[in-house]
């Protein structure tokens, strides 16, 4: 659902609607100021040049036979 | 300074008067039961005191010493765990007002691990709510209010894991258990003056602890020294088939084996606005040269989005593991507004952000791992400021923060975080080793000549904890 496309106000009402929270207009400007800056995080890492059908992700658990994550 | 009361001595140095019968585990367990009961207290760092639990385990070891049975170094010695790892029948409460009600009704795997080692279990410390999942302002994130820091109760003793560090610190308890996701150990460790090991990832079972991420959360030792930190991580680590990230790896301390010369690589800071820390540093990095080490500055590739990939991670493990939480209205209980905000938001992380930072974090730990063909161990200032204000919200404290948690818990890497002396205003400072994944015997040969060569970790703070 995040997608720096899609306006704030859009990924607010989804969140509200998702959750079924009633959300406040302090808590507004929190989530606000929370997407933003996650916003800025994920553009960061869409930034780094990934190539399709490669780069295996990290997995979760795989600390049992390795020396390194 | 003066000679240290009793309940400042190392947990190793308490196990030894005990075996020694100089004093007896339910001697010393009814001090340290009184400490946690006021001193604790003042402190907040304190979420519930296991009077009942500390005095039946202090007199089983008091037994097993007449009958000849000895578990081990920690034989005896009262400890505190972070309120996020079970013990049957006392309430778990992960720092969160919205979950006062829990009562496991087993233990997790490291308490059971200290029982088997003989440690006596007093208290379960204060921590910041959910171990600061979704990201907290302040130092009032935590059901117990701001955990204070005993050199000076105005500041805070750091997170998440606040009340080990500060009863680690203020001889509230011979020793602490913590956790850490990112900072957890070494920030407290480095604000209250004592020493931290965040184990490699996957050293320690979380079984029975509360998860905050999967794929980065680690539980370590907390004490006054490195010799302590090594008796205990012997003491809790090894293969656990029910935690599956837990390495078959066993964990051997050789307390007695010499630290040979080490190439130590040093991480660059911008010491400009932390001047203290930089002398501080300095002073360390003599005193390991002078033992017989070398050291030269270093860089980790600057070109990776190292800490927004940790950070995408912790966000979205985060909100998934309290996702019941989040849709309902028991998140407006948490105490920090930000930290509901934070939570809230990652829900709104797709699948494919969250594999796409997995998949950086694969490339990134490969590049991080080359820094090893350079050096031995990694060495900087853990923090670059000495313990925030416990009031002001940290977004309108201008400290310096420095940090080198990013890249080695994104990498699974340990790090110990070792007294180094203090600031102008009396703060202690950390000095923060890190190692590649498994060399915790490393960290803790290096931190203990360290420790022989220096007394940071022997100062302890004026026995009044009142609030200033």
């Amino acid at each position: 659902m995040n997608n720096s496309s899609l306006s704030l106000e859009t990924r607010l009402a989804w969140l509200e609607q998702q959750t079924a929270l009633q959300i406040d207009d302090k808590m507004r400007e929190l989530l606000k100021k929370s997407l933003q800056q996650l916003d800025e995080t994920i553009q960061a890492l869409r930034d780094f040049p990934l190539e399709d059908g490669a780069s295996e992700p990290a997995l979760l658990f795989q600390a049992k036979e390795r020396d390194v994550l | 300074m003066t000679e240290a009361p009793l309940y400042y001595q190392s947990a190793t140095e308490l196990g030894a008067l005990i075996r020694k019968k100089q004093i007896s585990s339910v001697e010393l367990t009814q001090i340290f039961l009184e400490r946690a009961k006021n001193e604790g207290r003042q402190l907040n760092a304190i979420s519930e005191v296991t009077e009942e639990l500390a005095l039946q385990q202090a007199k089983r070891a008091d037994e097993e010493l007449v009958s000849g049975a000895v578990c081990g170094p920690l034989h005896g010695v009262p400890y505190g765990a972070k309120d996020l790892l079970a013990v049957s029948g006392y309430p778990v409460r992960w720092g969160s007002p919205a979950h006062s009600e829990q009562v496991p009704d087993s233990d997790a795997a490291v308490i059971a691990r200290l029982r088997s080692a003989g440690a006596v279990l007093i208290c379960k410390l204060a921590m910041i709510e959910l171990a600061g999942g979704g990201s907290y302002s302040s130092a009032g994130a935590s059901a117990t209010g701001p955990c204070l820091n005993p050199w000076n109760t105005s500041r805070w003793a750091g997170g998440s894991s606040s009340g080990s560090g500060a009863a680690a610190a203020a001889g509230i308890t011979g020793f602490a258990l913590g956790t850490e996701t990112w900072g957890s150990i070494t920030v407290p460790a480095a604000f209250c003056g004592i020493t931290g090991l965040r184990p490699t990832f996957g050293r320690v079972s979380r079984t029975g602890a509360m998860a905050l991420c999967w794929s980065l959360d680690k539980i370590g030792p907390m004490a006054r020294t490195a010799e302590d930190c090594g008796h205990i991580l012997a003491a809790i680590a090894g293969p656990d088939p029910r935690d599956a990230g837990c390495a078959a790896r066993p964990f051997r301390f050789q307390p007695k084996k010499k630290c040979a010369p080490l190439r130590l690589g040093i991480l660059e800071h911008d010491y400009t606005h932390a001047p203290q820390a930089q002398t501080l540093f300095q002073n360390a990095l003599q005193a390991l040269q002078q033992a017989g080490h070398t050291a030269r500055p270093v860089k980790l590739p600057d070109d990776l989005p190292v800490n927004q990939a940790a950070s995408l991670i912790v966000m979205a493990e985060g909100s998934t593991a309290f996702e019941n939480l989040i849709r309902s209205e028991r998140l407006g209980l948490l105490a920090d507004r930000d930290q509901q905000a934070g939570l809230l938001a990652g829900l709104a992380i797709t699948a494919s952000d969250l594999m796409r930072a997995q998949r950086i974090r694969t490339i990134v730990v490969q590049e991080l791992n080359k820094i090893w063909d350079q050096c031995d161990l990694l060495i900087a200032p853990t923090l670059l400021t000495g313990a925030l204000s416990a009031e002001i919200p940290f977004r309108e404290q201008n400290n310096p923060w420095g940090g080198n948690g990013g890249p080695g818990n994104l990498a699974g890497w340990p790090s110990l975080s070792l007294p180094m002396g203090f600031d102008a205003e009396g703060l202690p400072m950390g000095l923060e080793l890190i190692g590649p994944a498994w060399s915790e015997h490393l960290l803790l040969s290096l931190g203990m000549q360290y420790q022989q060569r220096t007394s940071w970790h022997r100062m302890f703070p004026a026995n009044t904890f009142t609030r200033s």
